[in-house]
């Protein structure tokens, strides 16, 4: 645990020493930022739209909320892969690989380390975003919990996907092909539901429990099942399990 | 606290190292001679367990490098031919950091990494950034990094290349006073730096090992430099160019 301890510390240190960990938040807020904008405009000419009709109150939570959690859900996925890029195969580029393979810890170690390092990059990256919704909070009445749930939802979702970049960029030594390689696996993934429909059966069961919006779609809204939960812990463990196999194999070339 | 037996490594099918077999005692320095390319990285690369070798053994301190790789590795400081540094760290912080994935104890950290700042002379850089720093500091980082756990088996991969002669020369004096605590193994292609600071040398040729002997037995009848050369020489003129370099990978 200890190795563990200290691998997350260095990972956290290097991001945050370096330009990359201030980048990526820049971005990602820049975008939240943007989308929280234009959502609340669109909300707010709705808004006097239904004065004027004498209509009932637009839902906050429904023109705002759920959308922004969506416009999230997307940024992340593009996100996901330059923060797992260059985890492990930096290391192996730089010559690093080798002193962490010829110390006394154990590629579990080595792959816990770096996914707790990522994760906490990501949870200080979401923590501001959470900005956003507080200013709702504060200045309006929303319904608080599927905020908190849907906040719940991008962790996991975020977790799930650092782990299957963390195992790509175990397998290779280039930086850019664990990023591009990430991010078509992500956006596969993304819309891996989409065909479901036309085919029908049980084959579009198994595409719709694989995608990853069909699972994030209740927490969003509020609703927390365990199937979702364990959706996400699954692909999360999947992709763990796969980074130390690809680490364990480091030398069967 | 070396043996070595009958150790083959193959890259598909292209051999590295064949049947190389040689024993070291506790307290010694062995220089690995070999033009480039001969195996000596692939060698040191399996005993320091980041190759498994595909087949003989290899047991430090009478643990298998396969089987026992975890307490090998306990046990193993190991310098790879580029020091293994985080350009985004300290030097303080780096060695710190190695010392504590090599298991040194918690509260002997900071007198571990001090102690070892000192011995290799890198104290008066300890704030800077690793990646600031010339070729001969990371050397010396790298070489504070692989003895910070106080290891019993010292690994260097070419320690003093691309080093000036003032550093080549602190670098040599460094090892040279390892002996004392420490059994070294170490690779090189120049020959008076295995006179200068080994007590045993291994001439590897093509994978195989040539020659292995002290010192004193090597350079009885003739010079380090005519056994070298006689040993390599031969193979050489025929296959020169054919051997896939090592460093590639």
């Amino acid at each position: 645990m200890r190795a563990v301890l200290v691998l997350a510390g260095k990972e956290v240190r290097s991001a945050f020493v370096t330009p990359l960990a201030y980048i990526v938040c820049a971005g990602f807020l820049l975008l939240s930022g943007f989308f929280f904008f234009t959502l609340l405009q669109g909300f707010n000419s709705h808004l006097s739209q239904a004065a004027l009709l004498r209509d009932d109150c637009p839902n906050l939570n429904q023109w705002v909320v759920l959308p922004f959690l969506h416009a999230l859900e997307l940024t992340l996925l593009f996100l996901v892969p330059i923060l797992t890029m260059r985890s492990v195969a930096e290391e192996k580029q730089q010559g690093t690989f080798e002193l962490l393979v010829t110390s006394p810890i154990t590629p579990l170690q080595i792959v816990l380390g770096k996914f707790l390092g990522v994760v906490s990059v990501a949870a200080v990256m979401l923590l501001f975003a959470f900005v956003f919704p507080l200013v709702l909070i504060v200045f309006s009445d929303p319904e608080i919990w599927p905020i908190f749930s849907g906040f719940l939802a991008l962790a996991l979702y975020t977790s799930a996907f650092l782990a299957l970049g963390l195992a790509v960029s175990a397998c290779t030594r280039s930086q850019t092909i664990a990023g591009v390689v990430t991010l078509v696996l992500l956006l596969v993934f993304y819309i891996i539901h989409a065909p479901a429909p036309k085919l029908g059966g049980r084959l579009a069961e198994v595409l719709n429990y694989l995608s990853p919006s069909n699972h994030v779609d209740l927490l969003f809204r509020g609703v927390i099942t365990g199937v979702d939960i364990v959706y996400f812990l699954s692909v999360m463990l999947f992709g763990l399990f796969l980074a130390v196999r690809a680490l364990e194999a480091q030398d069967w070339r | 606290m070396i043996e070595v037996h009958n150790l083959t490594k193959r890259y598909g099918t292209i051999p590295a190292v064949t049947d190389l077999s040689f024993t070291l005692p506790e307290g010694e320095v062995l220089g690995l001679l070999g033009p480039n390319g001969a195996g000596k990285t692939t060698t040191m690369r399996m005993l320091t367990t980041f190759l498994a070798p595909s087949s003989g053994t290899a047991r430090v301190c009478g643990f298998d490098v396969r089987t026992e790789a975890h307490e090998v590795r306990k046990i193993l400081g190991y310098l790879p031919e580029t020091p293994p540094l985080y350009p985004e760290l300290r030097v303080e912080e780096y060695v710190r950091f190695v010392a504590r994935i090599k298991g040194v104890a918690a509260r002997d950290v900071t007198e571990r990494v001090d102690e070892v700042l000192e011995k290799c002379a890198l104290a008066d850089v300890r704030k800077r950034l690793c990646g600031q720093l010339s070729k001969g500091y990371r050397q010396r980082i790298g070489l504070a990094g692989a003895l910070v756990h106080r290891p019993k088996v010292v690994i260097l991969d070419e320690p003093t290349s691309g080093l000036d002669p003032a550093q080549i020369i602190h670098v040599r004096e460094l090892i040279s006073s390892l002996r004392q605590q420490h059994t070294v193994v170490l690779s090189t292609h120049i020959l008076p730096e295995v006179a200068q600071t080994c007590t045993r040398a291994l001439i590897i040729s093509r994978g195989r090992g040539v020659v292995e002997g002290s010192l004193e037995a090597l350079t009885a009848d003739q010079t380090l430099e005519e056994r070298f050369l006689h040993t390599v020489a031969g193979e050489n003129v025929s296959g020169a160019g054919e051997q896939p370099s090592e460093d590639a990978r």
